[in-house]
């Protein structure tokens, strides 16, 4: 599998071991929306099509995996519900690894984990880089005129510079969830390599397309990430205090797919590249707890696109998201 | 923090919306799916029913007593089918000072005046700012407050916007008056200094028109909210539905039909049904509002720039 390219083959020895093999005819529902996650699968033949629920009983197509993929690991990542129905086109079969057995691989600190752990990170990646790229798709198709502005005004002023991020009350920080994770000296040993910003309504972040030389952590206030295209644009998420920005293109390599600005007055963390990379694959503890932070920040993103592509579709933006009725 | 539902459409059993669907407004007194905790403050709605006498006004029912207990409210929802409805459940803060009476429940609707208003949310330092407020409400307007809540005041401050409150408003009066009322709120509260974070998602109806706005003043901007906020996003997050024939479908209570056949539209600060799948949420910083074209209707979502 593509997917797992890059593991050696003790490394999947954690699935070879755990995942059972599975069978299916064509029209198999493998799971619903709604749901507890059982499990996720690996696909070695077959294709499978993904939908979701829309209000008025209609049913949005949001894309087809086919063999070589993986299908349901997003609920397994952050625990929530399932986000779509998966239906099988034809006869498809592969490996089932359940939710004990995903958890269990989850819990361990052992390098083959995390490298695995690893593959489904980058997977989540490339199916929020998708879903973007489908949002941007519908704003050529949105009807009426276009929004007048950027919803946000962008602010020039020359900044002040970054300040170290020892000033920073201890007492408020632990009051954000992300930074309740760490014991007092790993909060120490987090913040120590990054820089404090506060950043004005209306300063851009980041632009889409440009290169990603860091990530973001917001203390207080609220950034915005949005796509532009054709003069108009859509707004994807709003992040408020304890959620990591711009993480995603650290991980793939690749460039901004949003652009970012700042909706509320903004006080964040930067952290840079390798800093990123030293914290994210380190083998203490301090490590996977980051490295479970952004799993789940990750997963959070994409289940806000998911959203995002429905809502879309059913207000009559389709795109290749198709809105039907269920009934027809 | 309050619960809300909104339906502008074909006329549907208040029954249904009120008591019957497996999160009806009513359970959500007791068991909301996403509030940890609802200090029930008193139960009112306004209903418009076209069949009704004097169809442009809508049907008033407020109450202080617990509602799920209430059988007037039982009985009137088994016989009321409304095209247009407002219901909120208030929710105070768990405090003493805090001021339970009929003038404090929503929706709030003066007397002669088309629209009616409910409001999910607190507006911080709201005894400060009133003394500012009243620069900006209309003197004929602020005489007829009479309850005590910064809704209220949102409220007299909405219909100051407007030239003629008593006439049926369009879509294109009621969206600048409520951008109006927001940019006033703000500016007052930079005035004030109030450095809290300040929900105010509005339902706003006069019978023929549905505006709801999921919006908050300086959003995770204050370390004393910051602790609140995970809470606070999901306390303060809309939703809404849209299709034909409210009811119980396939095993779950909801629209049917197809968005794109629409004729009616729920908005809510969460969903009537413990599955949500047929629900979907309004992003932050949003004002949706009902398009009606004949009996087809279309939810509309833009971005509130404040």
């Amino acid at each position: 599998m593509p997917l797992f390219g890059s593991l050696t083959l003790s490394d999947l020895d954690d699935i070879v071991l755990f995942a059972e093999p599975f069978s299916v005819e064509a029209n198999t529902m493998l799971f619903r929306q709604g749901e507890v996650a059982t499990g996720m699968y690996f696909l070695s033949n077959g294709q499978v099509r993904l939908y979701a629920d829309v209000p008025g009983n209609d049913l949005v197509e949001l894309g087809t995996v086919s063999s070589g993929d993986i299908v349901g690991e997003l609920s397994l990542i952050d625990r929530g519900p399932r986000f779509t129905y998966a239906v099988t086109l034809e006869p498809t079969s592969g490996y089932f690894l359940s939710n004990l057995q995903f958890e269990m691989l989850r819990s361990s600190l052992r390098t083959q984990a995390l490298n695995i752990m690893n593959c489904f990170r980058r997977k989540m990646c490339d199916r929020t880089r998708s879903r973007i790229v489908q949002i941007a798709a519908t704003i050529t198709t949105l009807e009426g005129g276009a929004i007048p502005d950027s919803g946000v005004q962008e602010d020039k002023r020359q900044l002040d510079g970054a300040t170290s991020p020892l000033t920073l009350d201890r007492s408020m920080l632990r009051s954000i969830p992300l930074f309740r994770i760490f014991t007092p000296s790993e909060l120490e040993e987090f913040l120590s390599p990054m820089q404090l910003w506060d950043l004005p309504r209306g300063h851009i972040l980041y632009t889409e397309g440009s290169p990603a030389d860091s990530c973001f952590i917001t203390v207080r206030g609220a950034l915005r990430t949005t796509v532009y295209r054709y003069g108009r644009y859509e707004h994807l998420a709003v992040y408020g205090p304890s959620r990591i920005v711009g993480v995603l293109e650290l991980i793939d390599g690749g460039s901004r797919p949003t652009t970012c600005a700042v909706r509320e007055q903004t006080t964040l963390l930067e952290m840079n590249r390798s800093d990123f990379e030293n914290l994210s694959q380190g083998g203490k503890e301090i490590n996977f707890k980051f490295f479970r932070a952004i799993n789940q920040e990750l997963a959070f993103e994409l289940r806000k696109l998911i959203c995002q592509i429905t809502r879309l579709a059913c207000q009559g933006s389709r795109s290749d998201g198709k809105a039907w009725n269920k009934e027809a | 923090m309050c619960r809300v539902v909104a339906y502008l459409g074909t006329p549907v059993v208040l029954d249904d919306l009120l008591f019957k669907s497996d999160s009806s407004l009513m359970k959500q007194t007791y068991a909301p799916q996403m509030l940890k905790l609802m200090n029930l403050a008193g139960f009112g709605m306004a209903a418009w029913e076209q069949n009704s006498h004097n169809p442009e006004i809508p049907f008033i029912y407020k109450t202080i007593s617990v509602p799920f207990f209430d059988r007037n409210l039982k009985v009137l929802a088994q016989k009321l089918r409304p095209t247009c409805l407002i219901a909120h459940i208030r929710g105070v803060l768990y405090d003493p000072s805090s001021k339970v009476n009929i003038q404090n429940v929503h929706p709030f609707q003066y007397e002669g005046f088309k629209l009616a208003m409910a409001h999910n949310g607190d507006l911080a330092y709201m005894d400060e700012m009133k003394f500012e407020l009243l620069d900006y409400i209309k003197p004929e307007i602020a005489k007829k407050i009479e309850g005590t809540t910064d809704s209220e005041w949102m409220y007299a401050l909405l219909m100051s916007q407007v030239e003629d409150p008593t006439k049926d408003l369009e879509l294109n009066e009621i969206l600048p008056a409520r951008e109006s009322t927001l940019k006033i709120l703000k500016q007052v509260r930079n005035k004030q200094g109030i450095a809290l974070a300040s929900y105010v998602n509005l339902f706003l109806s006069d019978g023929n028109d549905l505006v709801a706005t999921r919006f908050t003043f300086d959003l995770g901007c204050y370390e004393d909210k910051i602790d609140e906020f995970e809470l606070s996003l999901a306390d303060l997050s809309l939703w809404y539905t849209l299709g034909q024939d409210y009811g119980w479908h396939e095993d779950e209570w909801k629209l049917i039909g197809s968005a794109a056949n629409a004729d009616s539209v729920m908005v809510a600060s969460e969903p009537l049904s413990r599955d949500i799948t047929n629900w979907t949420e309004v992003p932050e910083y949003s004002v949706l509002y009902v398009k009606s074209e004949g009996n087809r209707r279309q939810v509309k979502i833009v971005d509130l720039d404040i």
